[in-house]
């Protein structure tokens, strides 16, 4: 990362708090250098975070208006404050379980309605502040704390469900697609209108300790076979798109 | 710090009216300055958001009708931080959505009028229904500990007054303030009057200076807000008064949360107020509030015609009560009858302040408090008494 | 001098809209006023009722217990409201919607409203009609008073016609 971007960084909070081989502060660093690409005006920027890991991506990392905020809540809040001020670029960063279980309904009316917000959810696809508990985004049969013999529910895609509500811009990419994640945030950062981002971060600790993915590395080798570019996987037969997860834009307008 | 005062021309044409309690509580928001509303639709509280609609875009205002109440909540804390005087208007049901927010709002110290036409309860109860069942929500409802403050109107005239005051002392004492209307008041209809000039009250600002700690006695920071270049730390967490998160730090949450309660506590003299009806001879001492007030004036000047002297003590603010008014007023009294539309809470609370018997007149029939109710209560204690 | 006043029908019939232009013609003519109303989750056709009561001084309990003046454009509201009138009170019923039952202590006034506001071209205006018949006899506001209110509240559309509807409840001798 070069010298002036570091200017956005709070260095008296580091290191970050976050478990190592989290993906979460991979992330950070891909927002900043977003901002940066997309010419994104700090000063009247809000970022907007709700509870959980992610939630403390941008609080108190960034030296920029932060809102760590409720539970589930963050895109309300951001609602307030955008409509509130609509010169300031409202961002939200939090997690899945907070933006898609608790959270949900914000979510989908905020796409619906159109707000002139980014979203950005990053995604490890388990309760990682509380030890490990299954979230919507859980895969079906993955272990968790509650899912001790495997998740029986299915879950979110949530590209699929952000774009169905209306989102003007939807997203996906993993943390280890660190340059389609950076290119794919500045255009949701440039979005008039609702943009959403869903960044696929691993989670060693919980995650992975409960599924048999130990390391960082192990998730990166299982992300590389796993995911793949959704023009791809549109083309494969609904067989071969069962072990897969597609990466890509869902919608550009 | 202290908050700045201005005088302003009254936004809302000055004159007289003839207006819903409901309408009444948006003018005067509007009056207060009032920029941004966030709300639900919900019985008998909706009239406030539709006149709130028309009102805000005549003064350039923002509206928005959010997904639920807690959304509602959440939208206007937002909305504070970045700069806006806001407000909702809800009733029951909404409100205990609200919980969460509200300390929250508690926490980061963020102005918010919350309009609640409270209504019988519990759970949906009787939605076009009055009752004072929220007293005891307000001021607890949200866990930990946190202060606010709650005024009760009685008149139409007084929930435009009130929720005028309510934008006042919310910006001044950076909390969370309640306008405790309910349904007989929210759809009474009475005259208004809108005066020429309004005073607002602005919160402290100073740049630079910590939003979450001062050093002047009345524990009031300043607050800045989102896009003012001030890198706001703004967190429901514990933190210092820079926002930084301090979760593990005994002394700092200790600090935080005397001074969060001290900053209205201490200051609950300047901040209460009662006012007092035929009280100097009183043998028999009515303490009610909102409608119930009403109901009590009705009831005193039937039995002043027989010869028995009751007079009334109305708590204009609910929360801080307004406790040196109650024992001065109560000095020498022979019997105290609180009325109110829920079970016994203001009750309660006047029993804690005297230390003394007093009867509970509660009326829970989802109807607006009868003067019978309290003239059938005194006979009874006088029947008592003899 | 308090009066309390009750106006009462099914929804849709303007008894609501009655009783706040009572109320509004009551402050136009310097008098303390209070106007409640019933409300239930319907919006027409169910029973429902205004009060207003109007004073020379501070108005404490500002409901209706005991209405000095009645005014029922329903059979099911009169026969609901007729036994709370105050001895010496006043009712006003539509009598055309409404069969009056002989009540002690009480005058009651019949209105053919519904006739009068067909007549002038809109039975919608009934209540109108009915409203300035009983301030017609009562007194409690003047003409004008009503004209004025009137005129402020409604559409411009519904000038004339309210005009005529004040003008035949005023004209009606009973």
């Amino acid at each position: 990362m070069s010298q002036s971007l570091y200017n956005h960084l709070r260095l008296n909070v580091f290191p970050t708090p976050y478990c190592p081989g989290c993906g979460h502060g991979i992330l950070l660093g891909a927002v900043i250098r977003a901002m940066d690409d997309a010419g994104i005006d700090w000063e009247k920027t809000l970022f907007v975070s709700g509870i959980g890991c992610a939630a403390w991506i941008p609080s108190p990392h960034l030296m920029v208006d932060t809102l760590h905020t409720l539970h589930g809540r963050p895109i309300a809040y951001a609602t307030g404050a955008k409509i509130a001020n609509p010169d300031l670029n409202v961002i939200v960063v939090s997690g899945d379980g907070d933006l898609s279980a608790i959270g949900g309904n914000h979510l989908i009316h905020a796409a619906r309605r159109d707000l002139g917000i980014t979203v950005i959810c990053a995604n490890n696809r388990i309760y990682g502040m509380t030890g490990g508990q299954a979230a919507p985004t859980t895969p079906c049969g993955a272990t968790t704390q509650t899912t001790p013999w495997g998740d029986e529910e299915r879950p979110f895609d949530l590209c699929n469900l952000v774009r169905g509500a209306g989102g003007k811009f939807v997203a996906r990419h993993t943390v280890f697609q660190i340059r389609n994640l950076i290119k794919t945030l500045s255009t949701a950062l440039s979005t008039d209108g609702f943009s959403f981002v869903e960044a696929l971060s691993p989670c060693p600790t919980h995650y992975g300790k409960l599924n048999k993915i130990p390391t960082l590395g192990d998730f990166q080798d299982l992300m590389k076979v796993q995911y793949i570019d959704k023009r791809r996987w549109d083309k494969l037969t609904p067989e071969d798109r069962k072990e897969k997860i597609p990466t890509g834009i869902w919608r550009e307008e | 710090m202290k908050h700045t005062i201005e005088k302003v021309k009254s936004p809302i044409k000055p004159g007289e009216y003839f207006l819903m309690g409901d309408e009444a509580s948006a003018d005067g928001a509007i009056a207060a300055g009032c920029n941004f509303f966030a709300g639900y639709p919900i019985t008998p509280a909706s009239e406030i958001m539709v006149r709130m609609v028309h009102r805000l875009r005549e003064t350039d205002g923002s509206f928005i009708q959010m997904e639920d109440e807690i959304g509602s909540i959440c939208a206007m804390i937002g909305a504070s931080w970045a700069g806006s005087k806001a407000m909702t208007a809800t009733s029951g049901p909404g409100l205990s959505l609200m919980m969460e927010g509200l300390g929250y709002a508690a926490i980061t110290e963020a102005p918010i009028v919350i309009v609640d036409v409270q209504r019988a309860g519990p759970a949906t109860g009787q939605a076009t229904r009055p009752g004072s069942g929220d007293v005891f929500q307000v001021k607890y409802g949200s866990h930990g500990d946190y202060e606010i403050i709650a005024l009760s109107p009685w008149s139409v005239q007084e929930v435009f007054d009130l929720t005028l005051e309510a934008f006042n002392l919310a910006e001044a004492y950076r909390v969370p303030v309640f306008v405790l209307a309910d349904e007989s008041v929210g759809h009474l209809r009475e005259r208004v009057i809108v005066p020429e000039e309004v005073e607002r009250w602005n919160r402290p600002f100073a740049s630079g200076a910590p939003p979450f700690d001062t050093d002047d006695p009345n524990g009031i920071p300043s607050m800045p807000a989102f896009g003012q270049g001030e890198h706001l730390l703004v967190t429901g967490s514990t933190h210092d008064g820079k926002g930084y998160r301090k979760t593990q730090d005994a002394a700092t949450h200790e600090k935080l949360v005397k001074r969060l309660v001290g900053k209205i506590r201490n200051a609950a003299d300047e901040i209460s107020r009662c006012e007092t009806y035929q009280t100097d001879d009183a043998d028999i001492l009515i303490v009610a509030y909102g409608f119930s007030a009403r109901a009590s004036l009705d009831a005193i000047s039937e039995f002043r015609s027989k010869g028995v002297k009751v007079g009334l003590f109305r708590p204009v603010t609910l929360w801080p009560f307004p406790e040196k008014g109650l024992l001065e007023t109560a000095r020498g009294v022979k019997h105290i009858v609180v009325p109110e539309m829920n079970y016994g809470q203001v009750s309660r609370e006047v029993e804690r302040i005297l230390h003394r018997e007093i009867t509970a007149l509660p009326q829970v029939d989802g109807e607006g408090m009868r003067p019978g109710t309290i003239v059938d209560g005194i006979e009874q204690l006088i029947g008592r008494a003899k | 001098m308090r009066t309390e006043l009750l106006f009462c029908g099914f929804g849709g019939q303007g008894i609501i809209f009655a009783g706040k232009i009572m109320g509004q013609a009551g402050v136009a003519a310097k008098l303390e006023t209070a106007q409640s109303a019933s409300y239930g989750s319907e919006a027409r056709g169910s029973a429902c009722h205004a009060g207003v009561v109007v004073s020379t001084e501070q108005i404490g309990y500002p409901k209706v217990t005991k209405p000095d003046i009645l005014v029922a454009m329903s059979q099911e509201a009169y026969d609901k409201f007729i036994n709370t009138v105050k001895s010496g009170g006043t009712v006003f019923y539509d009598s055309h919607l409404v069969n009056a039952t002989e009540t002690e202590g009480v005058v009651q006034n019949a209105i053919p409203a519904t006739s009068l506001a067909t007549d002038i071209g809109r039975r919608g205006v009934a209540n109108v009609v009915m409203l300035s018949a009983m301030v017609a006899s009562s007194g409690i506001v003047s003409k004008d008073n009503l004209q004025d209110t009137l005129d402020e509240q409604s559409p411009p559309a519904f000038k004339e016609i309210n005009g005529n509807a004040v003008d035949a409840g005023f004209g009606f001798k009973g």
